[in-house]
């Protein structure tokens, strides 16, 4: 039996309620009453559609990262005891910010351009907004005392990687434009 | 205005809601397609096409009312913007140029 209901709860998550319920709706409308199987089989299609793009393209930034990361290790040998401080390569360190900069500069874009559907202010966005929020505040309260031994463009490039790396979370906490809901 | 790049598929969206009028939601979008070119697009990638050009300010949307057809769910309306139209015109008139003076099977470019 056809669930529009379910299909619509599945779409929901990658394009949001609004735009679901039209995508469902468009299904029901042309393919009528009976078809079952062509309906799911359309909702599949939709769900690959909408879905591989952005799995492919976290999939590559990460490990873009862990590529990035082997080739900074030479330059930034003590990464696993970053706080001998007189051992940083400042140079590689450096390097490996911003790369990483990038690189969460780059996934954040992503999320938002793959997710401009609408945006409710719900708790689990919230909650999912907070988590990767401390995740990257922790980040920097955690290296306090190498960034306050290092210089003001350290600091910086720092600072500038907590910025971005927070940038796709912090979207959870807005309301993305939605689709205008009156009629022209 | 800014000259914006458009993608065959894009084009062919584009002239689709704009012969459609008023009427261009999802479905007839996808019917105007396969009637005219002969193709039948993904719906999947019909949405995504048009959320794109929704963000690049070529078409604009917005929701009808809700029909029992639809199972109580609404339309979404397309409609082309200047931007749009100037795009696709602009997209046009670039293969015109190449075809000029091409003799092709099937065609009146000579």
């Amino acid at each position: 039996m056809r669930n529009a209901v379910s299909a619509e709860r599945i779409i929901a998550c990658l394009i949001g309620r609004a735009k679901a319920a039209v995508v469902v709706g468009d299904l029901l409308e042309s393919l009528g009453e009976q078809e079952t199987f062509a309906f799911w089989l359309s909702v599949t299609r939709i769900v690959l559609s909408l879905s591989w793009r952005p799995i492919v393209a976290f999939t590559a930034a990460v490990l873009s990262g862990y590529f990035l990361q082997r080739l900074s290790w030479h330059a930034y040998h003590p990464i696993g005891g970053i706080r001998l401080q007189g051992d940083v390569n400042r140079l590689g360190l450096t390097i490996l910010l911003v790369a990483l900069a990038l690189q969460w500069g780059c996934i954040g874009r992503l999320i938002d351009t793959h997710n401009i559907a609408p945006r409710e202010r719900t708790s689990r966005r919230r909650v999912v907004g907070s988590l990767g929020f401390l995740l990257a505040f922790g980040w920097l309260i955690a290296n306090y005392d190498l960034l306050y031994h290092l210089g003001f463009l350290y600091r910086g490039a720092a600072f500038t990687w907590f910025l971005l790396m927070t940038r796709p979370f912090l979207s959870s906490f807005r309301d993305a434009r939605a689709v205008a809901s009156s009629g022209k | 205005m800014r000259h914006v790049p458009l993608g065959e598929f894009e084009q062919i969206v584009l002239l689709a809601i704009l012969r459609l009028r008023e009427n261009a939601y999802g479905v007839t979008i996808r019917r105007e397609i396969t009637v005219c070119t002969g193709r039948q697009p993904a719906p999947g990638a019909l949405y995504t096409t048009l959320d794109r050009m929704e963000e690049k300010g070529l078409v604009e949307s917005w929701l009808g009312d809700p029909t029992p057809q639809r199972g109580g769910r609404a339309k979404r309306y397309f409609i082309v913007t200047n931007k749009g139209r100037v795009a696709v015109a602009s997209a046009q008139r670039s293969y015109q140029n190449l075809l000029r003076g091409l003799h092709l099977p099937g065609g009146a470019h000579a």
